[in-house]
């Protein structure tokens, strides 16, 4: 039985990287940010569709998805950098406070008379009403920070939903202790808000706390070690410890990961650039299991009708207020006017945070019943698995759009981005001098130690590449200078075994020069006319991607 | 002791070297005046080699490379040479025109008397500079020069250029 359980769930993890990874790909060709992709498989995988992964697998793999919001907490972390809250430290607050208590009041709102139209009790709509509220005001900063990756933006309004992502968890959490504590008094008078508020700034202070001890205990730890691998290997250990303590204490787990992120990348922000890299391309499996698991669990077929009329009045009242909030918080504290204009449709997609809330909700809640057959926490489960699916489909395309109407899209380069989509026509050198295949060594070698280079390229009368000429070729001869008179270029040179046409991509080239432990390699027009081109240099290249990168930090 | 146990080191490589890519019946004495009539004959006697596979190109590539810079490199040397991939293994022909021959166009203007055609595949650039370095080397000196120009018999030709010179 053990042997059938393990094969099980490898079989589940695996379908659903692998289907994950087939769909993510499938709608990125069309042009939609690949989170869909890991969404729709789990809904093709799961409850809705083939059933391949049922309420048990989900339940079984729940640490998995705690390990998710862990690591998406510790990426969005480093993305956040003091003197960028020094600098927007205003805007972001009240930004934050105008989203989510705009989609809090309207969702709520929304949703309660909803549940009253149902149920006919002020009370148990009211407390549901009020659930649902504080989970609208929550951004899933994992499909929208994902986005902003895929399209490498970079800019103002990129930093904004950033900041917004990371922070308006606290927020969600703050409003949905609250909103749980007015549920459980309305519906069993008991319990007092002073007690939940504790309760709730114990889970989100414990949490800062926690992390921030993490956080400096990684901190010193990746000073002393200047090995890559074990640096990854510590971070992902402590990451793990962090996420399963914080569980054990009922502190945030993304609010704690978020702090120690937070704390190595403003401590160590080299190496932690690094270091979060190298996490960010780990967890892809990761990440990609945990929105199939969003999929998965959703069971359409399960829902009564009047809570389809929740789901749209949820994501109608959550997308007004989110919009509305964040214009009027950026209107008052000035915000350049992309920030204004874009930036509540950037944080429409909701995710993890909004699933996981749901979930405990729906533990909390479910013994009271709205309908004979439906409890408050089911409904809340259902309800925002369903809105979470459709704010899957419009919040992270219409993030991407945001970041494209403010002109922010491919601005964040690195350069293994341009050596990846540079031709080597873009990187040529051609300062190079030449050497004629005619020439005497004696007058070669004068040429040789008066350039900076290494190696020189040698060319024919009528221009074609011969070759490249270095003091290696000539060192047979180094004690026969009688000979340097009497022989030519063309007599010592090894002929045009290597050279690198103009078209080709930079990244090939490249690796043959490193593999080839030279500095240059002669470059061609094509494979039929091997007239010379220029050099491709590694002085020179580097030399370019400088400028480009300068080039595209004037840009933003 | 240590310095002359290096030179004698020295000494039995060039010796093989030399030797391994001549033979004294490859070595001819000749009554014409005309490069280009010493340089056909040498091509033909090259093209008869079991490692020459194409005649035409060789003859192209000497003639190639005579026209970059003439292969008259002074003291009544010639030293024509090529690396081509219809050759498949080193080899050397020795022409020697007593006479002289004015119109090779030499580095001294001095007519060429001793003509040594050098021919090797193009992936064989060591031993082919070896081999242009090793019988610069040994000709360069007028004793050895004179002594080869001396002998009318191949085999002799071919002791005298291929014995050590002491140094």
């Amino acid at each position: 039985m053990m042997e059938h359980f393990h094969i099980g769930v490898l079989f589940i993890l695996g379908i659903s990287v692998f289907g994950g990874i087939l769909g993510a790909t499938c709608f990125q060709k069309a042009r939609v940010p690949q989170v869909m992709g890991y969404v729709t498989i789990g809904i093709i995988l799961g409850m809705s569709g083939f059933q391949l992964i049922n309420n048990t697998d989900i339940t079984h793999l729940q640490p998995l998805n705690q390990f998710a919001l862990g690591i998406i907490g510790f990426l969005v972390g480093g993305e956040l950098k003091v003197h960028v809250f020094k600098k927007y430290g205003y805007q972001f607050l009240a930004i934050l406070l105008g989203e989510g208590i705009g989609a809090f009041a309207l969702v709520g709102g929304g949703t309660t008379l909803v549940i009253y139209m149902v149920c006919h009790n002020w009370a148990i709509a009211g407390a549901t009403g009020v659930v649902f509220g504080a989970i609208a005001s929550a951004t899933d900063p994992a499909s929208t920070i994902d986005v902003l990756w895929e399209n490498r933006s970079k800019g103002a309004l990129t930093t904004s939903i950033t900041a917004i992502v990371a922070l308006d968890d606290a927020l969600a959490m703050t409003l949905y202790g609250i909103g749980t504590c007015v549920a459980s008094i309305l519906t069993s008078n008991t319990g007092s808000i002073g007690h939940e508020l504790l309760v709730v700034s114990v889970e989100l202070f414990g949490a800062i706390i926690m992390g921030g001890v993490f956080g400096g205990i990684l901190l010193a730890l990746i000073k002393l070690l200047h090995c890559k691998e074990k640096s990854i290997a510590l971070t992902l250990g402590l990451l793990l410890l962090l996420i399963s303590i914080s569980e054990a204490l009922n502190l945030d787990v993304i609010l704690a990961t978020m702090t120690t992120g937070f704390i190595i990348i403003n401590a160590a922000p080299r190496r932690a650039d690094i270091l979060l890299q190298t996490i960010r391309e780990f967890s892809i499996p990761i990440y990609v299991l945990f929105f199939v698991m969003v999929g998965a669990r959703l069971d359409l077929g399960a829902m009564p009708g009047w809570l389809w009329v929740i789901v749209a009045i949820y994501v109608l009242g959550r997308t007004i207020g989110k919009v509305t909030g964040a214009y009027m918080g950026a209107s008052i504290t000035k915000s350049p006017t992309k920030v204004k204009k874009y930036l509540g449709m950037g944080i429409l997609a909701q995710g993890g945070v909004a699933v996981g809330l749901s979930i405990i909700a729906g533990s909390h809640l479910n013994t009271i019943m709205v309908t004979e057959t439906l409890s408050v926490g089911d409904s809340i489960v259902f309800a925002i698995t369903a809105t979470t699916l459709i704010a899957q489909i419009i919040g992270p395309p219409l993030t991407k759009l945001a970041v494209t109407l403010a002109n922010e899209n491919n601005l964040d380069v690195k350069e293994e981005d341009l050596v990846d989509h540079l031709p080597v026509s873009k990187v040529v050198d051609n300062n190079c001098p030449t050497i004629m295949e005619n020439l005497t060594l004696a007058m070669a070698l004068q040429k040789l130690t008066a350039s900076r280079y290494k190696s020189l390229p040698v060319v024919s009368c009528n221009g074609n590449v011969r070759g490249m000429l270095s003091l290696d070729d000539m060192r047979e001869l180094i004690f026969d200078q009688d000979a340097w008179q009497w022989l030519i270029v063309g007599d010592v040179i090894e002929g045009i075994n290597h050279c690198v046409l103009l078209a080709a991509p930079l990244k090939e080239s490249l690796s043959k020069i490193r593999e080839m432990n030279i500095d240059c390699l002669p470059v061609i027009y094509s494979n039929d006319n091997k007239e010379y081109a220029g050099v491709l240099s590694l002085p020179n290249i580097t030399k370019v991607i400088a400028e480009e990168l300068v080039k595209h930090q004037q840009i933003i | 002791m240590k310095h002359l146990e290096i030179t004698a080191t020295r000494n039995v490589t060039i010796i093989d070297s030399l030797r391994t890519v001549l033979k004294p019946d490859d070595i001819f004495f000749l009554n014409s005046e005309s490069k280009r009539d010493v340089l056909n004959f040498l091509i033909e006697k090259m093209s008869t080699h079991r490692s020459v596979n194409c005649a035409e190109q060789l003859r192209n590539s000497i003639y190639e490379r005579e026209k970059l810079m003439s292969t008259g490199i002074g003291l009544g040397i010639g030293v024509p040479h090529v690396r081509i991939d219809s050759v498949s293994d080193l080899n050397m022909v020795v022409a020697i025109c007593k006479r002289g021959l004015n119109d090779y166009e030499s580095l001294d203007s001095e007519p060429v008397k001793m003509i040594f055609m050098i021919s090797a595949n193009s992936t064989q650039h060591s031993q082919y500079i070896k081999t242009l370095s090793l019988l610069s080397k040994q000709v360069k000196h007028k004793s050895v020069r004179d002594k080869l120009l001396d002998t009318n018999d191949p085999k002799a030709f071919y002791e005298i250029l291929t014995t050590t010179r002491k140094e």
